[in-house]
């Protein structure tokens, strides 16, 4: 279970977020949606620790957070997916899956269990992450992220620049794993397609403050809206 | 045929020299991009630590391959935990602090041991060769070059530390993500480049003496070489190293040694208009 209360972040002098507050139950999924420069990016990089929190309350699992460095929320349970380019362009996407693996201190485990999974990554094996398409590097960076096994995911925009495939077979499995992994999920997306058929709950996100949030039943019969509030015009 | 022999282990000797002189720069500088500027230092104080630890009746492998490599790894843990860390990544308070270091140690060294020469005669004798007499020595030297490179290669190419470290120094943020404790790989990373830099100070100090400004001498070539080097630290510093070395000494052969020292900073520039990147910058990028 993720609960933030109040957060306040940003870049130095610069305020981004503006008291955010956001709660996600174990085994479901929000989405945070909002144009860009809305401060997605922000709150997924301040919930992470990689930005510095000015006041607010990160609280995972019943632990507070919210003075840790990165690699104790990683142990904590925070599994991140950043936007963009999530992988290590000089290593191998089997050494990158061997790091997810042992990087929290835990025996490697059997490769075999990931690539059942993403069954386009066995090809991809002994590539550089230089040497793969955006969609490739979206996917072994999802597929690293699910290698630290974590409790709670944070995932930045990760159908951006994926085939449309690939965003089905990502569904199916983020789904699956919500369900019967109780897998907690925080999403920033664009793709309210995407973001609706997975997610419980939808969270509209304008200058850094929630300026709405509804279950995605609501947003679904609501579609009009939506699109008005990501846009800023509501 | 035996001049061949000799200039062909001449050849190899110097480029396993600047090997062991670039190896540790290129944990520090090439994997961690931490400019220090007392890397030359760093590899003097190893050479004292030898000299001092075998004339204080230490045995002489012992001081040099356990001795030398220890107390300088202990001064870079040191260096690391109070200079190094808190400087977080400022490259000019990095190059003004590391320079600072580098003369406190120049003079701290000139006020305790004095500006005089040290050194231990080099062990294991000479070997005939046709009319030719070479230090055994010179074996030795190559093959520490050589094992110490393989060993660094299998580390960080099949052990779980070494493939931490690789991602931790590719990208420190998707590391710390994925779990892994970056500040402890950084420091003992630093700490691993300067037990090699101890350790190569030590065995070249039988030839070439210890004194308190002997780190001047490494430095520039340590540099230009791990630079040139490129990215892919281990791989360019090994091949650059071979370069420079033999090209180094065949300008000597075929001249005078300051000859062979121009020869390197000629080849370097050249290699460096041509690859700007460094070698591994264009060539074998995957490797290590």
């Amino acid at each position: 279970m993720l609960k933030v209360t109040g957060l306040c972040a940003g870049y130095g002098p610069v305020p981004v977020l503006d008291g955010v507050s956001i709660d996600v139950g174990t085994g479901t999924a929000m989405a945070v949606l909002g144009a860009n420069g809305m401060g997605k990016t922000t709150l997924m990089r301040a919930l992470m620790g990689f930005l510095a929190v000015t006041s607010g309350k990160i609280v995972l699992d019943g632990l507070d957070v919210t003075d840790q460095p990165p690699q104790e929320r990683a142990r904590a349970g925070f599994g991140y997916m950043p936007q963009g380019q999530g992988v290590f362009l000089r290593m191998t996407v089997r050494d990158q899956l061997r790091y997810a693996m042992v990087a929290k201190g835990r025996a490697a485990g059997n490769l075999s269990d990931i690539l059942d999974r993403f069954p386009v990554l066995p090809p991809l094996l002994d590539r550089t992450g230089d040497a793969l398409s955006g969609g490739e590097r979206q996917l072994v960076a999802l597929a690293c992220c699910l290698s630290t096994r974590p409790g709670t995911l944070l995932l930045d925009e990760p159908t951006e620049g994926l085939q449309p495939s690939y965003v089905d077979q990502i569904l199916e499995l983020l789904t699956m794993l919500k369900r019967h992994d109780s897998l907690t999920i925080l999403l920033a997306e664009q793709n309210l397609e995407f973001a609706t058929a997975l997610c419980d709950q939808v969270s509209i996100m304008r200058k850094g403050a929630i300026a709405a949030t509804a279950p995605v039943a609501a947003i679904r019969d609501a579609s009009t809206d939506v699109d008005l509030l990501l846009a800023g015009e509501l | 045929m035996d001049h061949a022999l000799v200039v062909g282990l001449h050849l190899l000797h110097a480029m396993a020299s600047l090997a062991l002189v670039c190896i540790g720069l290129a944990v520090i500088f090439g994997m961690l991009r931490v400019i220090n500027f007392a890397h030359g230092e760093f590899l003097m104080v190893g050479g004292y630590a030898f000299v001092l630890a075998a004339g204080a009746g230490l045995n002489l492998w012992v001081a040099m391959l356990v001795v030398a490599p220890a107390v300088v790894g202990a001064l870079g843990f040191l260096v690391e935990r109070f200079i190094i860390r808190h400087l977080r990544g400022d490259i000019i308070a990095t190059i003004l602090a590391t320079w600072g270091l580098s003369l406190f140690l120049i003079g701290l060294a000139a006020t305790v041991l004095g500006y005089h020469q040290q050194g231990v005669a080099p062990p294991f004798g000479t070997i005939q060769i046709g009319s030719y007499s070479i230090g055994n020595y010179t074996f030795f030297v190559i093959a520490v070059a050589v094992l110490t490179i393989v060993a660094l290669f299998a580390w960080l190419r099949w052990s779980r530390a070494g493939l931490l470290v690789r991602g931790a120094m590719q990208n420190p943020e998707l590391a710390a993500a994925l779990g892994a404790d970056t500040r402890r790989l950084r420091s003992s990373t630093f700490v691993l480049g300067s037990a090699l830099s101890g350790l190569a100070g030590a065995v070249l100090a039988p030839l070439a003496g210890v004194l308190p400004e002997i780190g001047a001498t490494y430095v520039v070539k340590a540099f230009i070489t791990v630079i040139s080097g490129g990215a892919t630290a281990l791989t360019g510093t090994t091949l650059a190293a071979a370069l420079f070395g033999f090209t180094s000494q065949a300008a000597a052969f075929l001249s005078r040694p300051v000859v062979g020292e121009v020869a390197l900073l000629i080849v370097a520039i050249v290699l460096l208009r041509l690859l700007p990147t460094g070698i591994t910058g264009r060539y074998f990028r995957k490797a290590l």
